[in-house]
């Protein structure tokens, strides 16, 4: 028997991310913010590499990040791949400002009361984790830097590549429908 | 005394139209605060200052533009280098006391003189002087929550040359709401005083005659080290708390201030010397410095509050309490109003003395200078501020600091003159970053 | 006997250190601290006027010191 990926999403998400250091949310936070988070609808994004960014208008790196990512957008956007950038702006109207100075080709999601940030235990600005493409955390970075964008780069194309051995190998595993 | 008065209202009236003509301009432009601009990799910040200082009754004025150069040189890598150039002349109290005499007084370099009228503050306007300073710093990651800086000054002015090194490092905690920080540094002061260095309590000698002056120059050492640490209270506000040691071993002298002798009437003493009877100053050549600093700052529905408080105490029994306070009042186009109050107030050194009497013996130690006395202090200022379209940042300040101190206790003819008078100064600074 | 006091400090620093731990906000609740005004080194050369005016004219100087505060970014 198949369990269904989507049920345990939210679980093996919470799961992944806190495997990835310290974390100081508990289980029963998982409950509290699914409305956002099925907003956020990252299940949609499965098949795809997701790379998704926590920023905010206030965040001086975040304007070095937002052209990279517009390049990330152009070399990998046809292949699988997914920018999910989540603004954590509680003033309306900063994230526009910033917005026309640094344009996105990429998804804007907001969430003005951090609840998305508390639920992936963001700890720095910007934040950003990569997912692969059935939606795990496998990489985070904490701030921005201009000499991580070639360990980005690598890391993309990683998890852009080993999903065609993962589906591969998931088929031969023998599960029975 | 009329001079300076018109000159601070002509000052006064300056601001004014500078600051009214700026805000004329900026109901012009549009009413969102203009974005602050980014120091990309490799890009220069600049900061230029100017102050304008001016002491009542004759006293110090001094012009200090300073220029300041900030190069990012990586992510969290940057180097900065501040140029001072300070400018002084007028004149400033000799610890001498007045009398209801003329007096005359050797000028330090020992081939000139000046007289003080009778009833007169006595104050010697040798100070004409320049002083250049050069401060280089540079600040770099040591790890994602560790960073160091290095700084070296260097300091020259006709009499004095002052060197000085310093490190610090700061490390973020608790989600980076906690930062400690510790800092050290050493300073080498080296003076050649105009003239010489008197000796300890050496009488000042007529023009022409030896003037019992050291040749060479005297030197001090001086070691800081601050501790401290800066919170994050909440969204809105943050404190800091620093305790701060200062060890300094050397020449402490001001090789230009002398104490008078009086006798027991009050007047000079007259050893048969055609110059006044005075002494050059004699003190500790060891200080240690002990400060506690808090500061707290707030964020409030747009406003800023910016207070802090500092108590000071040393070896000398000088102890100090400062309180700061700021509070801007941001305007809807990122213009603000900053009005400024600071109190401070110190104890007098054990070894200041406001004179000498040739009835009593000499202590080890004494000096009349009047930042060693016993006052309080007050500085009342307002601040403008405005951004310009394109972001460069203007500041405009006019403030006014009042010291009074506590007249020491007087005898016979001393009743009649004021040993330490009130003094105040304007103070006008203009900031531009740009 | 007001050097004595001074042995407070360490007791005071541990339990600063110690308080400090239970304040604070998440990193994306920065966003008024992160605003060039509210940062402690804001005016930089203001600062270093002010303190040369006043270890001129008075007996104390120093005791300030600029890290932390801001974003907290990176």
């Amino acid at each position: 028997m198949r369990l269904k990926i989507s049920q345990l999403f939210p679980s093996l998400l919470l799961l992944a991310v806190s495997s990835l250091g310290p974390s100081i949310a508990t289980a029963s936070d998982a409950g509290h913010n699914n409305d956002l988070l099925e907003q956020l609808n990252l299940e949609q994004y499965h098949g795809k590499v997701v790379y998704v960014d926590f920023w905010a208008s206030w965040c001086g790196p975040c304007r070095q990040s937002f052209p990279v990512m517009n390049e990330l957008q152009e070399s990998y956007g046809d292949d699988n791949f997914v920018i999910i950038a989540i603004n954590e702006d509680s003033e309306p109207g900063a994230a526009e400002q910033f917005l026309e100075q640094y344009p996105a080709n990429f998804t804007i999601f907001y969430d003005q009361n951090g609840e998305l940030a508390k639920y992936f235990k963001v700890d720095a600005m910007p934040t950003s984790y990569l997912l692969d493409q059935t939606g795990a955390a496998k990489y985070r970075h904490r701030g921005f830097r201009q000499k991580d964008v070639s360990k980005i780069n690598n890391q993309i194309q990683s998890l852009l590549a080993t999903t065609a051995q993962q589906l591969t190998s998931l088929s031969n595993s023998g599960d029975t429908e | 005394m009329k001079k300076n008065l018109l000159l601070k209202s002509a000052l006064a009236t300056a601001t004014m139209t500078l600051i009214a003509g700026a805000a004329n301009a900026e109901e012009e432009q549009n009413k969102t605060a203009p974005a602050s601009k980014e120091q990309a990799i490799g890009d220069w910040k600049f900061d230029a200052a100017f102050l304008f200082y001016s002491e009542s009754d004759s006293r110090v004025s001094a012009i200090e533009p300073v220029f300041n150069a900030n190069k990012r040189l990586d992510e969290d890598e940057y180097l900065n280098l501040k140029l001072t150039v300070d400018s002084l002349t007028g004149a400033s109290p000799s610890g001498a006391v007045g009398s209801d005499q003329p007096l005359t007084f050797t000028r330090p370099s020992g081939n000139a003189s000046y007289t003080v009228n009778a009833n007169e503050h006595p104050l010697d306007d040798t100070f004409k002087d320049t002083r250049v300073a050069l401060a280089t710093n540079w600040t770099f990651p040591v790890s994602e929550t560790t960073k160091a800086g290095l700084g070296a000054n260097i300091s020259k002015e006709y009499d004095y040359l002052s060197a000085s090194v310093n490190g610090n490092i700061s490390y973020d905690f608790n989600n980076r709401n906690s930062t400690l920080f510790a800092g050290l540094s050493y300073a080498f002061d080296s003076i050649d005083p105009v003239g010489g260095a008197p000796i300890a309590f050496g009488r000042m000698q007529p023009v022409g005659d030896p003037q019992n002056k050291l040749s060479g120059s005297q030197d001090k050492d001086t070691l800081d080290l601050l501790l401290g640490i800066t919170q994050v209270i909440d969204r809105e506000s943050l404190f800091q708390f620093n305790y701060s040691y200062s060890m300094s071993d050397g020449y402490h002298n001001d090789p230009y201030k002398v104490l008078s002798v009086l006798d027991d009437q009050g007047n000079y003493f007259d050893d048969g010397i055609p110059v006044a009877n005075v002494l050059f100053e004699s003190r500790p050549d060891e200080r240690t410095k002990h400060g506690l600093f808090g500061r707290y700052k707030r964020f409030i529905d747009g406003d800023i509050l910016d207070a802090s408080y500092r108590y000071m105490t040393d070896d000398w029994e000088i102890d100090s309490h400062t309180v700061d306070l700021k509070y801007r009042f941001t305007l809807d186009n990122g213009d603000y109003w900053q009005p400024h109050v600071r109190y401070y107030t110190q104890t007098q050194a054990d070894f200041y003395q406001p004179y000498l009497r040739q009835d009593q013996a000499l202590p080890q130690f004494a000096s009349a200078d009047y930042r060693l006395a016993e006052y309080d202090a007050i500085t009342v200022g307002l601040e403008y501020g405005m951004k310009t379209a394109a972001g460069n940042q203007w500041r405009f300040s006019l403030e006014m600091y009042n010291q009074t101190p506590t007249e020491p206790e007087k005898y016979g003819a001393l009743q009649q003159q004021t040993l330490l008078p009130d003094w105040n100064a304007v103070m006008f600074r203009v900031n531009y970053s740009f | 006997m007001k050097h004595k006091s001074l042995l407070l400090l360490p007791i005071l620093g541990f339990s600063v250190l110690s308080g400090c731990s239970t304040m604070g906000v998440n990193a994306w609740e920065k966003d008024l601290l992160a605003k060039p005004e509210m940062a402690l080194d804001e005016q930089p050369l203001t600062d270093a006027l002010d303190d040369h005016i006043y270890f001129s004219k008075e007996a104390s100087s120093g005791g300030r010191a600029y890290a932390g505060g801001g974003c907290g970014c990176n």
